[in-house]
């Protein structure tokens, strides 16, 4: 045994704590390579790897989404349907003269069958399904016999009602009589009431 | 290590090297002159062997007697690895006669009569450092440096003692002699260089061999049989020694050479051979080698970590630039896709819209029901009520009415109300009957297994005799 440099440190001889350091030390840095590298490759990478597979996932249903629509979406149909809707547009009730022109023509109507017509119109409301682009208003009618003159005094009111009914049905396709209710007797009417559905552009739209 | 090409004895300045052929292994002398005891010249008076050796380069042993080498036996308690060589190192630098370090090297020692003992070669340090820049000077690797004791101790092994006996043997080492009193296993009790010789002054070393002796037989309790001999003027002091220390004395078996120690020197094996260069300084080269690798080896590993991580890292720059650039894309595409959204919505709405307004209208259905009501309502009935009102695709019906005044006879009320029901049903409105009441006065009529319309049409007939109610649904 020789000791040209026995120094100690504490009880341990200096080279071999040096040797024994220089070996720990080079353990501790491949150790410190090694999980630098299990770092980067289980801990630092995957996460960007998932968020890339769901970003590429999302982008590819997106796209195909998308394309689809553009597929669905062909111009011809579309401006058919544009066009369409402009001319159905047209036929609604779009501005109050319209609707005090249709209720005086109710008025009219019943009082050339001798019948009298109180016409109540209600808020307009979105049409279920075209909110956007269509609106509905009630208009309810009630209708009460009149003493009969001229060239219909010989009808019972139940026959003029019933002319008045068919009168009302044969109007354009903007309004639908909805409800029609009759309270009387043989061949007499002692009320009538009629609901009618007036199809009407939304405010927003006009 | 590698194999020592080169042995050199530096007993008391007197140099001399013996240098081993590649193929015999046979040593070839070369005699190296004095350096003096401070060791001044040494650098180049080994240059010169090494140049005569062609040595360079390669290992060298040195034999070393030096006024200040000396040796001690010392008490050693039964304590074994770092914590007896951390005592050793106390006792050599607390025992040691000189100022400065101390190296020191042990080998196994003859047990003293208080216990176990080590014997402790101790040297300057820097009697080894000047040796050490004298050898890097002559460009050999020093790895091996020997006390002549410790030389002297091994040739106590090849002496023909018996197993116990206790023997001296006494070496000329240049001026000097080298003594050892020990065993056949080459333990020894005592180790030392006497400052004279017996060619030069017989009678000192003959006193101071015979106090060794004492010394010997003193400390180990032993007795020393025998005295041995070798050296170059050995065979002319025997009968003389044997006179003056009275005890037998003999020429050692070995024969001598004037290389003897420069031989030893690089021959002895190396277990506890007394070696004062230390094991991390003899492998220091093989360790560097080593390191040297290793630190490529860690190099190749550094390079390979940073070239997996910088492909990690590069990998995932660049999967965050195309998540960046893909979430771009998608917020666009999501944008594109509210935009078509709103667009098929509003086409929707467009298409409901225009289907209600330019659809079929609907028919008058409650201008139709009032004319055929009043054409197919048989007689001995009135009507006294028509409700008609649109339900999601349906028409609902309610009819109400009484049986004409005149029209006693139950039978003809009823055939009249069967009639009515007969032509809703059947005629052309198809009327879904859901709910008929025909309530005479003292009877009820209802449909089949409504118990509860039965009810009904009896309290019906109670508040208004002769009446019936009707309900149903139509297309």
């Amino acid at each position: 045994m020789s000791a040209e440099q026995n120094e100690f440190v504490g009880w341990i001889p200096q080279a071999v704590l040096r040797t024994a350091l220089v070996r720990a030390g080079m353990v501790v840095f491949c150790a410190a390579c090694l999980g630098l590298v299990y770092w980067s490759l289980t801990v630092h990478l995957p996460p960007v790897n998932r968020e890339m597979r769901a970003a590429v996932l999302e982008e590819s249903r997106l796209s195909d989404a998308v394309a689809g629509m553009r597929l669905d979406l062909k111009p011809g149909p579309a401006e058919e349907t544009r066009a369409r809707f402009k001319a159905a547009q047209a036929k609604l009730f779009q501005r109050p003269e319209q609707f005090r022109a249709w209720q005086t023509q109710i008025r009219r109507k019943a009082a050339s069958l001798a019948l009298e017509a109180k016409v109540t119109l209600e808020p307009a409301q979105p049409y279920p399904g075209a909110e956007a682009k269509l609106a509905y208003t009630q208009a309810g009618i009630e209708i009460a016999p009149l003493a009969a003159t001229g060239p219909t005094a010989k009808e019972p009111a139940y026959y003029r009602l019933v002319n008045f009914a068919q009168a009302l049905a044969g109007q354009g396709r903007q309004w639908d009589l909805v409800s029609l209710t009759v309270e009387g007797n043989s061949n007499s009417v002692q009320r009538a009431e009629a609901v009618a559905l007036l199809l009407s552009a939304p405010k927003e739209a006009k | 290590m590698d194999k020592i090409a080169l042995g050199i004895s530096l007993l008391n300045g007197e140099l001399k090297a013996a240098a081993f052929g590649k193929e015999t292994g046979v040593p070839a002398g070369v005699q190296g002159g004095g350096t003096g005891d401070d060791l001044a010249g040494l650098g180049a008076a080994l240059r010169g062997l090494v140049d005569k050796t062609g040595a360079a380069g390669k290992p060298v042993a040195v034999a070393l007697a030096h006024p200040r080498l000396t040796d001690q036996i010392v008490d050693v308690p039964p304590v074994k690895g770092w914590k007896l060589e951390r005592l050793l190192q106390r006792r050599a630098q607390t025992t040691k006669a000189f100022t400065g370090q101390a190296v020191w090297s042990r080998q196994a020692a003859l047990p003293t009569k208080r216990g176990g003992a080590a014997w402790l070669h101790v040297c300057p340090k820097t009697v080894l450092e000047q040796l050490s820049a004298a050898c890097a000077e002559a460009q050999v690797q020093l790895v091996r440096v020997l006390p002549t004791t410790a030389i002297l101790a091994s040739h106590l092994k090849t002496l023909p003692l018996a197993k116990d006996e206790v023997a001296v043997l006494a070496a000329e080492t240049g001026a000097m002699t080298t003594v050892v009193v020990g065993r056949k296993d080459g333990r020894v009790c005592v180790g030392r260089v006497v400052r004279s010789n017996w060619n030069a002054e017989a009678e000192r070393v003959g006193v101071d061999l015979t106090r060794s002796i004492g010394f010997a037989e003193q400390q180990s309790g032993l007795t020393v049989s025998s005295v041995w001999l070798f050296g170059a003027g050995a065979p002319a002091q025997v009968g003389r020694m044997e006179a003056l220390l009275k005890l037998p004395v003999k020429l050692s078996p070995v024969g001598y050479s004037p290389l003897y120690w420069a031989e030893q020197a690089a021959a002895l094996p190396e277990p506890e051979d007394g070696n004062l260069i230390s094991m991390a300084t003899q492998q220091a080269p093989q360790r560097r080698r080593f390191l040297t690798l290793t630190t490529m080896l860690l190099c190749v590993v550094a390079a390979m970590t940073a070239a997996a991580v910088s492909v990690v890292e590069v990998t995932r720059h660049h999967e965050l630039q195309s998540i960046a650039l893909l979430k771009e894309k998608m917020a666009d595409l999501r944008s594109q896709q509210r935009d078509l959204q709103q667009a098929f919505d509003e086409l929707e709405q467009m298409r409901t819209m225009t289907r209600v307004v330019s659809g079929e209208k609907l028919p008058p259905a409650p201008a139709w029901l009032l004319g055929y009501v009043s054409e197919a309502a048989p007689e001995g009935l009135v009507l006294t009520q028509l409700q008609i009102a649109r339900t999601n695709d349906f028409w609902t019906v309610k009819l109400a009415g009484a049986a004409d005044v005149g029209t006693n006879p139950p039978a003809v009320f009823r055939a009249a109300y069967q009639s009515l029901t007969n032509s809703l049903a059947t005629g052309p409105f198809h009327l879904a009957i859901t709910h008929s009441t025909l309530a005479r006065a003292g009877e009820a009529a209802s449909a089949p297994g409504a118990a509860s319309e039965q009810t009904d049409a009896m309290e019906a007939a109670e508040k208004e005799p002769d009446s019936f109610v009707l309900e149903g649904v139509m297309r």
